[in-house]
């Protein structure tokens, strides 16, 4: 297991930090998309997350890491329970899966296990990818890039959170419940529209311009690069810090108030900007209920609703394909319009 | 000693780094063609790398499951036990993956390629990249995501035979010794900013190519011998890595560099203590000369000079015939976008096209069968059906295989169905800037129609003396809007070498499967020459000419009259390369081009 760099070493990139730590407090936002240019720290981002997620309780030996005390179990564990046998259960850390862009189908979903049949002439089902992030993370890098059926197929699961495969005479269905981690570089591809509504949340990174966090950048990555146990060790106690403040505000999280005028407020604001559906009003209650309890407040208000309406409304807004400006820009635009109209 | 063969020097420098530090540096991205050039650089490679690594050629038309590894069918069956077989990401490990013909490899393989790089330590150890990039055409060239996972880029093409007569005198246990070092050679903080700098100053947007230059540094420092990077490890760092294509936002009208040939004359045989040594390309006159007898420099540059020094070695860099090549979007990225990822509408088929990876089905009607794929399905179940008692085939044979139709796949083909139309533009004086405005408008109106129906465009302008590519075929409305608004206009009329360059491209695009269209707007009045010379006359028989080759290859063209009055000289063009003509007597007729090329798409 190669090391991580640890997420509390990253430099800038605040707001794409904040959509991730968010999707870690309340999960139902809905993942986050990322875009921006090559190199910009993307990929390393979400790989130091792993470390950063408090453990969590799972199974023993279950492929699927079920959580012994839902009641949501995957097949092998509610037969277990049914037979009166008591769930052994352990900590393991949350699992967070790179999807690689060629990954076939076979891998993605499951597939017949083919040592077993050879070997022993049982049929069973080896788990794939949707199996391992169950309960963790999926990243898929290059998301644009990715095959049309694997899309259609990831936004089914993602959307109902179970994993069905009929195939090869095998008839099985998982729970697959994960954040969808997105990335992508606009300029090779756009996303489809379906696709894009099913992202929570949505960041656009650039590349630091300033020359004092890129020197610090650079100069962080070359001593973790050096010495990784050490660099890892020295940023041990800001880790458990956020680790703590996470468990924190996802305790907190069903205690935080938002009132009905906020409510309005939202969504007056998503008619204003003529996003489609009730997705967006939905996510965008979500992640100020979160961002809230992740500041420790029991009450949501306006400047939360600021902070979250650009990240969790950008995508969501109609394209028109000759207003080349970037959706960051045109959301702002739309909300100093609306803030203005509504101060009067 | 001249300036080619300083650069020689250099490609041998960035060789013998890469055998130090696969791990920190990823890799080397040589474009070339197949020749002399590149064996002796290669051979030169392989004498460098220790002997427990060695150079493990990947085929251009690599699967993912030769990559990954997959069940060896053979082993399988006379064992009765799964046996898997290796794949080459595996054998790669410790070693050097070579890529030949990179820029034609699957999308998803480079993609599991670079994912293996970036996390590195799959299984244990590390390998690195050598990606032998043929492209010539613009727009043609190796994945841009791979590019930027790999520290070097070197350009084969400009040298000679006589070049390639001395080489460094580097041997492997000169390697050896360096990778024993690197691992406590520090970089100073004022040397890291002085890279971080420059790479800004240069418009270098990736972390990458700025991690990658501490780490040449570094590395350099190591071969020298020195426990310390020093200014010119820095130097040599930032003319290495900082190459061309790695450059985001372009600076500022790109000049010529003007290369200094007045090198010092160090020999490098006579020395071979120090056979890294470097002599510096850039001419700053502050900067420490290294001479055979270093002498110290009593003071050293400041930060800032220093960065000067830098940003100034890196641009020169630059290969020589870089500018006298088509600008490989030197505008902003070098992404040619559709080298990533899928470019227009594909279509599988189970006739023709690129191969794919089988999938289940019934052979017949035109499908053929995947033999391989069939029996690797059919395997795992040989034991099941065993037990089955109604199976026909069960027999005493120990060797038969037990089929059913389910097992049976068919082999998959991808055909591209996508249409690029490309622009030539006549951007020169003749052609008023309003009639540039036009085009511009034309080919938003297509990019808005491209949008829904998923093509893509490019576009070439003509002026002064020669074509330029302004946007490689692209779906991207983003990038096309940010490469028009910079579009320059004026200047002569060079119509040869626009139809020439628009050939080219189109003819780069078919054989990726692509249907090109090409739309010229232009009065048809050439004024220069293939030479880049002016002169009305030769001009015009140059450009019939280029007509000529352009109708020879069959391409759909359209050819817009942008004359006030249709145009004799036009239509004659026109005539030539069988072309459909389109008179544009008024203005604000972005709408008819657009109409009109559509129109063409959906003869195709």
């Amino acid at each position: 297991m190669a090391l991580n760099f640890p997420f509390t070493a990253i430099v800038s990139q605040a707001e794409m930090k904040l959509a991730i730590i968010l999707c870690t407090i309340d999960p139902s936002i809905g993942g986050v998309l990322i875009f921006g240019d090559r190199g910009t720290g993307k990929s390393t981002t979400i790989r130091s997350l792993a470390s950063l997620l408090p453990e969590m309780k799972s199974v023993a030996a279950c492929h699927y890491h079920c959580d012994p005390d839902s009641s949501n179990l995957c097949t092998d564990c509610l037969a277990k329970k049914a037979s009166g046998q008591k769930l052994s259960s352990q900590l393991i850390s949350v699992p967070v899966v790179d999807l690689p862009l060629g990954a076939t189908e076979d891998r993605v979903v499951g597939a017949l296990d083919i040592e077993k049949a050879l070997t022993q002439g049982i049929k069973s089902f080896e788990p794939g990818l949707l199996a391992k992030a169950n309960r963790g993370y999926l990243y898929i890098d290059e998301v644009n890039l990715l095959e049309d059926h694997l899309v259609d197929l990831l936004i089914d699961v993602a959307a109902s959170g179970e994993n069905i495969i009929e195939r090869e005479g095998l008839s099985i269905r998982h729970p697959a419940r994960f954040v969808l981690i997105g990335s992508g570089n606009p300029e090779e591809g756009e996303l489809r529209p379906q696709m894009l509504d099913r992202f929570g949340l949505s960041i656009e990174v650039r590349t630091p311009t300033d020359f004092k966090e890129r020197v610090s950048i650079i100069k962080k990555r070359d001593e973790f690069e050096r010495n990784p146990e050490q660099f890892i060790a020295q940023c041990q106690e800001e880790e458990l810090e956020l680790k703590k403040k996470i468990s924190k505000s996802k305790k907190m999280l069903d205690k935080v108030e938002v009132d009905d005028s906020l409510l309005e407020l939202a969504t007056k604001l998503c008619a204003h900007l003529g996003t489609d559906g009730l997705r967006g009003e939905l996510t965008v209650l979500r992640a100020v209920r979160a961002l809230a309890a992740y500041e420790g407040k029991k009450k949501a208000n306006l400047e939360h609703l600021k902070k979250i309406a650009p990240i969790a409304l950008g995508h969501r807004l109609r394209r028109n394909p000759l207003d080349d400006s970037s959706s960051n820009v045109r959301i702002e635009r739309a909300m100093q319009e609306f803030f203005a109209d509504t101060s009067k | 000693m001249n300036s080619d063969q300083v650069a020689w020097f250099d490609t041998n420098v960035v060789a013998a780094l890469v055998a130090i530090n696969p791990r920190g540096l990823k890799g080397i991205c040589l474009r070339g063609q197949f020749g002399p050039v590149r064996d002796s650089w290669l051979s030169y490679f392989s004498a460098l790398c220790p002997p427990t690594a060695r150079l493990i050629k990947a085929p251009a038309n690599l699967v993912a499951e030769q990559l990954m590894g997959s069940l060896d069918i053979e082993a399988t069956l006379n064992q009765g036990s799964l046996v898997l077989s290796k794949g080459l990401l595996e054998k790669a490990q410790g070693n050097f993956l070579l890529l030949s013909m990179a820029e034609r490899m699957d999308t998803q393989v480079l993609a599991l390629i670079s994912q293996a790089l970036d996390s590195g330590t799959t299984y244990g150890t590390e390998f690195g990249v050598i990606a032998l990039d043929e492209s010539e055409a613009a727009g043609d060239s190796f994945s841009p995501r791979m590019m930027d996972r790999l520290a070097f880029e070197v350009y084969l093409d400009q040298f000679s035979l006589a070049n390639m007569k001395e080489n460094l005198a580097i041997h492997a246990d000169d390697i050896q010794s360096a990778k024993k070092l690197l691992s406590r050679v520090v970089c100073s903080v004022d040397f890291i900013e002085v890279l971080t700098k420059s790479a800004l100053k240069i418009g270098i947007g990736s972390f990458r190519a700025n991690q990658f230059a501490v780490e040449t540094a570094r590395t350099l420092a190591a071969l020298r011998g020195l426990q310390e990077v020093s200014q010119d490890e820095v130097v040599d760092a930032a003319r290495l890595v900082y190459t061309y294509s790695k450059i985001l936002h372009a600076p500022p009208e790109a000049e010529q560099p003007n290369r200094d040939d007045g090198e010092n004359s160090k020999d490098e045989e006579s020395d071979d203590q120090n056979p890294d040594q470097n002599p510096d390309q850039n001419s700053e006159s502050n900067h420490p000369q290294e001479d055979g007898d270093q002498q110290p420099n009593p003071q050293p540059p400041s930060q800032e000079e220093l960065e000067d020094i830098v940003v100034a070695a890196a641009k020169a860099s630059v290969p020589k015939d870089f500018f006298a090549r088509s600008k490989k979007g030197a505008r902003s990225t070098n992404a040619a976008s559709h080298t990533s990822g899928k470019s227009g509408e594909s279509q599988n088929s189970f006739i023709s096209g690129r191969p794919m990876s089988s999938r289940k089905g019934q052979p017949g009607g035109g499908r053929r069968l995947d033999v391989l794929k069939s029996i690797r399905a059919a395997i795992p179940w040989q034991r099941l059906r065993e037990r089955h008692i109604g199976s026909q085939q069960y027999s005493s044979g120990k060797n038969k295989i037990d089929f059913r139709s389910e097992d049976l796949h068919i082999k998959q083909y991808l055909k591209r169905r996508g249409t690029v139309t490309i622009f030539l533009v006549d951007a020169s004086g003749s052609s008023a800037t309003q009639r540039l405005a036009e085009a511009k408008g034309a080919l938003e109106q297509l990019l808005a129609q491209c949008y829904i129906r998923r093509d893509e465009v490019a576009m070439l302008s003509m002026r002064g003396s020669k074509a330029e590519l302004i946007l490689p075929p692209t779906r991207s409305l983003v990038r096309a809007k940010r490469n028009l608004a910079t579009l320059p206009g004026g200047g002569g009329t060079p119509l040869a070498a626009g139809f020439r360059a628009a050939n080219e491209m189109a003819i780069v695009l078919k054989r990726k499967g692509l249907t090109p269209i090409i739309v010229i707007l232009s009065d048809g009045k050439a004024n220069v020459n293939l030479k880049g010379v002016g002169g009305r006359s030769e001009a015009h028989s140059d450009a019939l000419l280029a007509a000529k080759e352009l109708r020879l290859k069959n391409h759909c063209v359209l050819f817009v009259d942008t004359s006030p009055q249709p145009e004799v000289l036009a239509q004659e063009l026109s005539h030539m390369m069988a072309a459909q003509y389109l008179a544009l007597p008024y203005s604000g007729s972005g709408k008819m081009i657009s109409h009109a090329a559509i129109q063409l798409a959906s003869v195709q």
